[in-house]
């Protein structure tokens, strides 16, 4: 009997876990990754980057293959911010895995704005367990008492409160606010094959795997022999047949001349919100003659993870950076009694300190001498910084379509268009009042934050494929299957329906265990 | 129109079109006229070039540091990036023929306050103002607008990474594995007194 095939599109977080269920229960996967390899563990990149100072070009693609247009008030640089590469952006993110609130799934009916999902956070639930069994996440819910219910522990403990931590925490519970741990996929005890945290601190680029890596599954999978993996490879379209289903796609290695078809049981694309819009607008062009149709939202609802960070100055020495892991944080603020006229808010408010070149003091270190670069350093450990980190909301503001510019292949780059709403500054509003209650509950001498148009989006971007119980509401179902295409599926940050104050990263790989799950018993 | 407003418009026009075509020419033509780090390929440094590189550390830093991480550095660039070797071997041969003319000895071997007067050139160049001025270095020194930007800049940059971390009270620095025993980090709470 022939394997069932799977072909999927995006080698990040989202697209490695669903090809490493799939090929666990036997399906045949083909992962299509339009960037570069990168190493696992990034031991040779944490040499590169963090002890000889190089930004290695090789992991970036040329401008003929990635240059996304924007339009509208964002003010960072949102093509920069994805990683398209093997692992995508989860090579260098921050490993933060909270679970969303529970209402965060029912922002209209509880608070009357946005969309719900079509899922609750019940349903949802084990596949939580089971995204940070696979993650291997450390973390309490102990210490915090915002935390939705769960039925398993977390697979190993958490990462602990330090010093300075603990000693905020004190003065903010005096004030009536909870600091505590941060849940993370960071191993805290090895793990499976990963050893536990040694503390490098350059965890962007942990070289020993410690923080969870998309490259560590899909390295095991390519082993077994049931999973293919085609880097700097373009998907260019996907190819339906009359019958409403789709049956391959068509691709091109970068540097080769000529398309190619590859056909398919089952199509996942799980390339981010961006990418997988414009696949999926790439897909309907009339000029191709099996267009696929997704109805009215696709690309539309984009949701960027508003966050704006500021910093206190204190009287005495502080710690900054004494830990790479993420610690302090606070979701007491993340279903307010104001919300929905305004979104919730998380806050961070730990050591975590970026010894990259972009942060003060070692932001132009090279210009300075060494005397005033020891100054800058002992003026910096009386700083701490807070993020913020904020709910938005879908608009027709916020899009993604085609852009009036094409790559090397011809086919039009995404263009995005975000403007910020009324909703995301009143956002912002309830967020200098909590930044005001910490600067208060920990007696800053000096306090400075980020003014609104700074806000950044944290590298999540969500919605353009929203989930919804129809074509007319959404553009996938509840599983993430296209309506109206059964054997196409879309899964990541791009079919959330609201977009929520936390880290998205572990729903998004809940819904993809919960897809994997959907197509194995489905026998699709 | 009067003439006096025709020559109003016309005027500013005319500004406009010189900034727009000036401006990126300018630009350009500055872009030929720095130089470059050119395309030799990588390779080990030697004894005498590292020495040199070292010495110049010393000479950039107003404190006690490790050189062997600042070693470490100049060998991986030299042997991975193009161009490296050759520029640190250029920069020995630069420095030890002004050593020899100050002060009668070799780079390595002069005191400190050598060295560094030696050295001030990179921050010359780079602080050099006016459009004669920069012409005049750019075509003059040539090799130091280099030695600025790639070994005095990475040196304080590395720094900056490093040593001053232990210099602001840290045992260790970021990019070492320091261990979770700094979740308690007893090692800094005298300095952090409340």
């Amino acid at each position: 009997m022939s394997k069932r095939t799977v072909a999927v599109v995006g080698s990040g977080i989202v697209g490695t876990a669903m090809a490493y269920l799939l090929t666990r229960n036997g399906y045949q996967v083909d992962i299509f990754e339009k960037g570069p390899g990168y190493p696992y563990p990034p031991s040779t990149r944490f040499q590169e980057e963090i002890l000889y100072g190089y930004e290695n070009p090789a992991y970036r693609l040329q401008p003929d293959l990635q240059n996304l247009t924007v339009s509208g008030d964002y003010p960072g640089d949102l093509d920069k911010e994805r990683a398209l590469r093997v692992g995508g952006t989860a090579t260098h993110w921050g490993a933060e895995t909270p679970r969303m609130h529970p209402g965060d799934f029912a922002t209209r009916s509880r608070y009357g704005f946005g969309d719900d999902w079509a899922l609750t956070y019940d349903d949802l639930e084990p596949y939580y367990c089971e995204a940070e069994r696979l993650l291997g996440v450390s973390g309490t819910d102990a210490d915090n008492p915002f935390a939705p219910r769960r039925s398993r522990p977390y697979p190993l403990p958490p990462f602990e409160l330090t010093d300075d931590d603990r000693f905020f925490a004190e003065r903010l519970h005096e004030h009536g606010i909870v600091l505590h741990t941060t849940p993370q996929a960071r191993t805290r005890h090895p793990y499976e094959q990963r050893p536990a945290c040694m503390n490098f601190g350059a965890c962007e680029v942990c070289p020993i795997g410690a923080r969870y890596h998309p490259n560590y599954h899909l390295g095991q999978i390519v082993a077994t022999g049931l999973c293919r993996l085609h880097a700097n490879t373009s998907v260019r379209r996907l190819i339906a047949d009359k019958a409403g289903r789709v049956r391959g796609l068509v691709y091109q290695p970068n540097d080769a001349l000529k398309e190619r078809e590859l056909g398919a049981n089952v199509i996942i694309v799980a390339a981010g919100a961006i990418e997988s819009a414009r696949l999926l607008l790439l897909s309907s062009l009339d000029r191709h003659s099996d267009g696929i149709q997704f109805g009215p939202h696709l690309g539309q609802n984009l949701m960027l993870h508003h966050a704006w960070y500021g910093r206190f100055r204190y009287k005495d020495a502080l710690s900054p950076k004494s830990l790479g892991p993420q610690t302090g944080t606070s979701h007491q603020f993340l279903d307010p009694p104001g919300r929905g006229r305004h979104g919730g808010i998380k806050v961070n408010f730990s050591d975590d300190f970026s010894v990259s070149q972009n942060n003060p003091p070692i932001e132009n270190a090279e210009e300075a001498t060494s005397t005033e670069i020891v100054e800058r350093f002992r003026e910096m450990r009386h700083w701490r910084t807070i993020g913020l980190q904020g709910e938005t909301t879908p608009s027709p503001r916020k899009f993604v379509t085609l852009s009036q510019l094409h790559d090397r292949f011809g086919d039009p780059f995404a263009h995005v268009h975000y403007e910020s709403t009324e909703f995301d500054h009143e956002t912002y509003r309830f967020a200098r009042q909590v930044f005001g209650k910490f600067a208060a509950g920990t007696n800053a001498q000096h306090k400075e934050l980020q003014r609104f148009e700074y806000y950044l989006s944290n590298a999540h971007h969500m919605g353009t494929c929203r989930m919804g119980p129809d074509l007319r509401d959404g553009v996938v179902d509840r599983f993430g299957r296209v309506h109206g295409t059964p054997n196409l599926f879309v899964i990541g940050g791009s079919c959330f329906a609201s977009s929520g104050a936390l880290q998205p990263t572990l729903t998004m790989v809940a819904l993809a265990v919960r897809s994997s799950v959907h197509i194995i018993h489905q026998a699709l | 129109m009067q003439r006096r407003d025709f020559l109003k418009i016309a005027a500013v026009a005319t500004g406009s079109a010189v900034i727009c075509v000036t401006w990126p020419l300018r630009s350009l033509v500055w872009r030929l006229i720095l130089p470059v780090l050119q395309e030799a390929p990588p390779g080990q440094l030697g004894q005498q070039t590292l020495q040199s590189l070292l010495a110049a550390t010393e000479a950039l830093i107003d404190y006690p540091v490790e050189l062997n991480h600042y070693a470490d550095f100049f060998r991986w660039r030299a042997e991975h990036l193009p161009g490296h070797k050759a520029l640190y071997d250029r920069f020995a041969t630069v420095v030890d023929g002004a050593a020899r003319r100050l002060d009668g000895c070799a780079f390595v071997a002069c005191n400190k306050g050598t060295r560094q007067r030696i050295l001030t050139m990179a921050f010359k160049v780079r602080h050099v103002q006016g459009r004669v001025s920069r012409l005049r270095v750019a075509i003059l020194e040539r090799d130091w607008l280099l030695f600025d930007q790639y070994v005095v800049r990475p040196t304080m940059s590395l720094f900056a990474r490093t040593d001053v971390w232990r210099l602001v009270g840290y045992p260790a620095w970021p990019g070492t594995p320091r261990g979770l025993n700094y979740l308690r980090k007893t090692a800094l709470r005298g300095e952090a007194a409340r």
